[in-house]
């Protein structure tokens, strides 16, 4: 029983050179299946030794099973895995490991509490025949991997305490000191700063130069081109394509990770935008989990009549933006302002406001993550149904539940919105299929007839009719000059669904496109960061409030720029200047954005497209690091 | 996650199907605990004396029975840890382990029996102050779970030797209710109008006053409350998914220092059905203070063995309450607190409840030997599966 | 507690107080370290009380066992007390096994599960303790004399500090057992693979599986551990009390697990924690000795109104105040209570 205590795992094979397979891996006609989903369609794949190959697709493409696969995380349905020539029996993390895989995940698998140096050695611990640790046997030989590749790891410093990257360093050193030869990374960039990736990219050539063969999955084609020699394109779990970098370019990589067929087409009528109905300004949002701002200085407008998507790759922010708009987090700083529908009424300021007050002023939220905040999955569907307006007439009056209420109403949903359930709205959610759990919850926004829709990956989950239907509906939410925020990792949806697509990347709008008139390969430039528009500031909502007009009126805010004082927060010398000569000086501190927001303003579908990659102009004036 | 409502497997028969039913699982899964509960105290009575046990279980199990007095005994001594069992069970429901139902228990009989013997007031208003006091002593894990992330678990026990210090002062303090040090002035004595009435139910039994029909109202309130109330929707949601309910806009901190009040005002009034009860109030109450009301750990078996649910309470604290009395039917070879055990292994099981009921769902229905015969059916439901797929927006395992 | 004779000097009232102070802090260290050790492999266990008093029962029924053959000469008391308490240990560790096997394999909720083991704690006591007097229900086991040592075993004669010092410290001997234990234990945790390992599994089971750890093993490990320290913690608090065993610790387990968040979940601060708590419950616990003393010092501390109960309620209202100060920032295992399923990957 003792044994189970003094295992250690590290590579007992070297992975000595095989003449005679060029290969370090392969895997053959790999194939997994999920219940509802093949990940991985008969893919094979080819590591050479001693490169850096890239796996490239986007959401649902099947990269990160492939990769489990071969760590051991997961038994492949069919296929087989050679290593260094060899059939190899890949049964477990330790199997992997013995072979000299390794694998750093997305989410460090990293004690906290414990050092640099005890995280790395934990496992295969240096230790005397007592079992009593004795790691300054193995800090030397650490701190000269260190050296080598120019880590900057601080081995006594706690994992908590250490920045990501340095984290990362710990999971690379933990591979390192196992003596493990095939590096597996997944999405390492995702949660980087810019100087951070430099310095992985760079680390990425050490390794290679001594020996090791480095796999990462990612979606950014910029690092992509920049530090891998060969790409596996993934779509919809198969292999699309395996190239050399050298011969290929953003344009061709973008094309082949999002293809070219659209299958999907939504009828709808051209856009016709109305007044602003949500305005947000300079939303920052701090995320404790991951130590850094994902959402940075984020500015918009969403119109009614209009559909407006956030699109990019999953990860940039769009969640945390989504949920510091419907309240479920708190946004380090930012306002938030949503248009009040009644007549002449003031526009009502959300950013303090409780999630009940923002479901109530009239916002409605389907959620992304529907098992954690869009249902209560031991609740009957009914319940459900009223999950945020149980308390209101004729669901309940004072206090006291009216059950035949909520039944009819929930039986009124169900119908419309072809809810399936074994015993209708009786039925204990927990019990209804995903796809089936999210057509409820579709219908119960979309019922609400709020002005404001909220919908994140709405569609998920769901077959092709009622993906249809669901569409439709939004459309026609549209079509009622209602205003939709869109959230969808889903290119077809963003690119047919939405009037209007703003792209996150880091936790900043990128871009700013009418869908009709880019492609799907630009589109995919956008979310993965190879190119950027230069945006033009909107206005700061205060200062164009004029007493008893609503803020949100675009005309009136456009007819403020042209004519009067537009104090701009920042340029403190201009205020000055301002302060001593008012009207005259103004007119000539307009700037070149302030001309191409009047153009901007006339046409609202066309936006001038700067490429100028790279030059970020600051919305809202306000300076940040 | 399965694709079907029904997990029934398909194509079987009706009694599987009966087997599948939530509140047939329910039941089932106490009645297991009850059975091997009783099982494990027999094979304990057993390796103490093997001899004696049979005939000692049988009539420990006959005890409660042999006359109308015992029968009416277990009705309104159930009465006290009936209301303890509602605070636990209140308190489960919203997502938390009220452990401090002895102290809640405590300040409520504090209450009671100051407003009873001090201020002389009638049975009524004693309860009232119970409930008040109960819930003062209940919302003070509440608040420090709510503002300061303290488990309620520690806070709550705490709290339980704090009140019972603090009965002690009071009682200490006041010569007119301590007669001896240790005892305190007998209520029926002093103040008759604060003992419970009887209401023609003395012709059962003279103790047997209406404290456990009003325990049994208050199951009944409780149950209502739970069910058709917006406060109880609001209980529910934060108890079963914290996240939900804050995206249903319900306030997660008002709710959980309300559970807690509420919880402790239930197990307040338990302490005042005890206190005000004859058979208390004629002998006066023990208040050494290095000992705590067993009552306050008696909620948590009744609470766990009814599943947490207010009516089966009633059931459940009838049950513990029988099988506490029914320990001195063991006769003189065994220790009459061999029933204890059997609730300590019932609560045992109630731990791992959701185990025991995907037993039942697996095995329910179909005849054991037909197993050894038959091959095994495939588990319904896919249990392979849902581990796999992917269960939050983020983990798309289809990647 | 100590009967003190009519010529009591304070250096004598000093000793006594500064040895209960360490009688009434080895337990709580102990017991301590125990929940320690089982957070720190993942599993919530609060049946530390409960495994306290089959500790103390194991020990106590032993030890009236071995009263004739001591009485007789045919063992020394120290070797008889000694084989009781490690068989306390051992049934600590043995009862334990019902929380670490629910945890682990059925899935449970542990703190049920514990409370549990505090339910049917007692009820054993009581068929302990009936068997012990021979079929004739007692709600005790009485300890023989020779179970605690008296200081002129150890050479010291006469009234003096030390002597009723000793009284409570070396004359009980699961002290010497503490004084082995307790270092042990914080170096297996922190210097041992076994005790890294251990932890990982309480912090981030996931990350300790990917290497090739055996959670469960662990948790094994961790629980058995704990329920043996609490059970050496039962008998050395009862050795340290009365010499009426009743089948209650009085609260002390749970006051062990205050004393484990007090100090972090660290082996040193824990110590720290513990006797700071050992302080005042031994002030609660003298009140009647220190006022009857000529120390004007010692008598003004115990001269206020319901001083007794006042100190002997301090120890649990200042865990609660120091739970609203340390909760915000604890560092509990971040895995703990949650059960480990492997098929669960990130």
């Amino acid at each position: 029983m003792l044994h189970l205590f003094k295992k250690k795992v590290a590579a007992t094979e070297t992975v000595a050179a095989d003449p005679s397979s060029p290969f370090v891996v392969e895997m053959r006609h790999i194939s997994k299946s999920f219940p509802g989903i093949k990940a991985n369609d008969d893919i094979s794949l080819e590591l050479k030794r001693g490169e850096i190959h890239a796996l490239l697709g986007e959401n649902g493409a099947g990269k990160s099973t492939l990769m489990s696969i071969l760590f051991g995380l997961y038994s492949p349905d069919e296929g087989e895995i050679f290593v260094n020539g060899q059939k190899a029996n890949i049964k477990s993390p330790n199997d992997a490991t013995k072979l000299g895989i390794g694998m750093v995940h997305q989410h460090f698998m990293l004690i906290d509490c414990f050092t640099g140096l005890e995280n790395i050695i934990l496992g295969a611990e240096p230790v005397d025949k007592i079992g009593v640790l004795h790691p300054k046997k193995v800090r030397k030989q650490i701190e000269e991997l260190c050296e080598h590749y120019h880590f900057g790891v601080d081995l006594d410093m706690k994992v908590q305490d250490m920045p990501v990257g340095m984290q990362q360093k710990v999971e690379i050193l933990k591979m390192l000191y196992r003596k493990t030869d095939i590096l597996i990374f997944d999405e390492p960039t995702a949660v980087l700063t810019p100087q951070e990736i430099d310095e992985l990219m760079n680390s990425f050539r050490e390794l290679v130069k001594e020996g090791k063969t480095i796999l990462f999955i990612s979606h950014k084609l910029n690092e992509i081109m920049g530090v891998a020699d060969r790409v596996t394109v993934l779509r919809k779990g198969k292999v699309v394509n395996t190239i050399n970098v050298k011969d290929t370019n953003v344009q061709e990589l973008s094309r082949m990770m999002v293809g070219r067929d659209v299958q999907l087409v939504v009828q709808k009528k051209p856009c016709e935008p109305k007044k602003t109905i949500l305005s947000v300004r300079d939303l920052c949002v701090y995320s404790h989990a991951k130590h850094k701002e994902v959402v940075k200085n984020v500015s918009f407008d969403v119109r009614q009549g209009e559909i407006t998507c956030i699109a990019g790759i999953e990860g940039n922010g769009q969640t945390e933006l989504i949920y510091a708009l419907t309240g479920l987090e708190k946004a380090k700083s930012g306002k938030i302002y949503l248009r009040n529908v009644a007549e002449n009424g003031e526009d009502i300021q959300l950013d303090h406001f409780s999630v009940r007050q923002r479901n109530e002023a009239g916002v409605a939220h389907i959620p992304e993550d529907r098992h954690r905040y869009g249902l209560v999955l031991d609740f009957d569907l009914q319940s459900n149904m009223v999950l945020e307006r149980y308390y209101q007439k004729p669901f309940s009056n004072i206090g006291w539940i009216n059950r035949q209420a909520i039944h009819s109403y929930s039986d009124k949903i169900i119908e419309q919105y072809d809810v399936r359930s074994g015993k209708g709205s009786q039925s204990i959610v927990r019990d209804m299929s995903g796809g089936n759990q999210q057509k409820a919850i579709v219908g119960r926004e979309l019922d609400r007839q709020t002005p404001l829709l909220i919908a994140c990956q709405p569609t998920r989950g769901l077959d092709v009719g009622a993906i249809e239907y669901i569409h439709n509906q939004i459309v026609k939410a549209r079509d009622e000059d209602k205003g939709v925020l869109l959230l969808s990792l889903e290119l077809e949806e963003v690119m047919n669904l939405s009037d209007r697509i703003l792209v996150m990347y880091e936790g900043e709008i990128v871009a700013d496109l009418n869908p009709k008139e880019i492609t799907l390969q630009e589109l995919g430039l956008y979310m993965s960061g190879a190119k950027r528009m230069e945006l033009p500031s909107l206005p700061s909502v205060e200062n164009s409030l004029v007493a008893g007009k609503t803020v949100l009126d675009d005309a009136v805010a456009a007819e403020k720029e042209a004519n009067i004082v537009e104090k701009k927060e920042p340029e403190v010398e201009n205020a000055k200047e301002a302060q001593e000569a008012p009207e005259p000086k103004q007119e000539e501190v307009k700037t070149e954005s302030d001309a191409q927001k009047e153009i901007v303003k006339e046409n609202p579908s066309k936006r001038t497209l700067k490429k100028t990659p790279r030059k970020v102009t600051k919305k809202g004036g306000k300076d940040h690091e | 996650m399965s694709d079907t409502a029904n997990t029934a497997p398909i194509g079987k028969s009706r009694v599987s199907t009966f087997f599948h039913k939530p509140w047939v699982v329910s039941v089932l899964s106490s009645l297991v605990s009850v059975v091997v509960g009783l099982l494990v105290g027999f094979i304990v009575l057993v390796c103490i004396n093997p001899q004696a046990a049979p005939a000692a279980f049988a009539s420990m199990i006959k005890f409660g029975f042999t006359d109308k007095n015992s029968v009416a005994n277990i009705f309104y001594s159930s009465a006290p840890i009936l209301m303890t069992g509602l605070a636990v069970a209140f308190a489960f429901k919203a997502g938390s382990f009220n452990i401090g139902g002895a102290g809640q228990y405590m300040g409520g009989a504090t209450f009671a029996f100051v407003g009873a013997a001090l201020w002389k007031l009638p049975w009524p208003v004693c309860i009232l102050l119970a409930l008040i006091g109960g819930a003062l002593v209940g919302c003070i894990p509440g608040v420090l779970k709510a503002f300061f992330n303290v488990n309620e678990v520690l806070s709550a026990i705490m709290m339980n030797w704090i009140v019972q210090g603090i009965f002690y002062m009071v009682c200490q303090s006041n010569s007119a209710i301590l007669v001896t040090d240790g005892a305190t002035t007998k209520v029926s004595n002093i103040n008759p109008s604060a003992v419970l009435p009887t209401w023609g139910l003395e012709g059962i039994d003279p103790n047997f006053t209406i404290g456990f029909v009003i325990a049994c109202i208050l199951a009944i309130i409780v149950w209502l409350v739970l069910e058709k109330t917006n406060l109880g929707f609001e209980i529910k949601a934060c108890g079963l998914n914290k996240d939900a309910a804050k995206y249903a806009g319900i306030n997660e901190k008002k709710n959980i220092i309300l559970a807690f009040t509420i919880s402790g005002a239930l197990a307040g009034i338990g302490g005042a059905l005890y206190i005000l009860m004859p058979a208390a109030a004629n002998s006066g109450l023990d208040i050494k203070y290095s000992g705590i009301p067993s009552q306050g750990f008696d909620g948590i078996s009744v609470a766990l063995l009814a599943n947490n649910n207010p009516i089966g309470c009633i059931f459940s604290a009838l049950f513990i309450q029988y099988l506490t009395y029914s320990g001195t039917g063991l006769g003189s070879a065994f220790t009459h607190k061999i029933p204890a055990l059997i609730v300590g292994v019932i609560v045992y099981f109630a731990s791992f409840v959701a185990f025991v009921r995907m037993m039942i769902l697996r095995y329910g229905g179909t005849p054991f030997w037909r197993k050894w015969f038959k091959k095994k059916p495939a588990p319904t439901g896919g249990t392979e599966a849902p581990k796999a797929e992917p269960t939050t927006g983020k983990e798309d395992v289809s990647k | 507690m100590i009967t003190l004779a009519s010529t009591i000097t304070p250096s004598m009232i000093w000793g006594t107080f500064l040895g209960l102070v360490v009688a009434f802090a080895i337990p709580l260290i102990l017991v301590a370290y125990g929940g320690m050790f089982s957070e720190h492999s993942g599993i919530v266990n609060i049946a530390l009380e409960g495994i306290m008093v089959i500790g103390a029962m194991t020990s106590s029924m032993i030890s009236h066992q071995f009263d004739a053959q001591v009485k007789a000469g045919t063992i020394q008391p120290w070797l008889a007390m000694f084989i009781a308490i490690i068989a306390s240990g051992l049934a600590g560790a043995l009862f334990s096994l019902l929380l670490s096997f629910a945890s682990n394999h059925l899935k449970a909720d542990q703190t049920i599960a514990g409370t549990a083991i505090n339910i049917m704690a007692p009820a054993i006591f009581l068929i302990g303790s009936t068997a012990i007097n021979d079929g004739v229900e007692t709600d005790w086991i009485t300890l023989p004399t020779w179970s605690t040592f008296s200081p002129t075993n150890f050479g010291i004669t006469g009234k003096s500090f030390f002597r009723s010092f000793s009284v409570n410290t070396i004359c009980i001997e699961t002290t010497f057992f503490a004084l082995v234990l307790i270092p042990l234990m914080a170096f297996i945790l922190y210097r041992t693979r076994f005790g890294l390992r251990l932890r990982s599994c309480g912090e981030h089971p996931e990350a300790s599986a990917s290497l090739g750890l055996n959670v469960f093993a662990y948790r094994y490990a961790g629980v058995t551990i704990s329920g043996f320290l609490a059970g050496i913690g039962g008998t050395a608090y009862v050795l340290a009390s009365t010499s009426d065993v009743y089948g209650d610790v009085a609260g002390i387990g749970f006051l062990a697990l205050a004393v484990m968040i007090f100090g972090n979940w660290n082996a040193i601060k824990i110590i720290g924690a513990a006797f700071f708590f050992a302080f005042f419950k031994t002030l609660g616990n003298m009140t009647t000795t220190l006022g009857a003393s000529d120390n004007a010092f010692l008598k003004a501390l115990v001269s206020f109104p319901r001083a007794e109960i006042i100190y002997a309620l301090l120890p649990y209202i200042v865990t609660l105040i120091v739970l609203i100060f340390t909760s915000k920032h604890s560092q509990a295992p971040k895995a703990e209570g949650t059960p480990f399923d492997i098929s669960r990957r990130s």
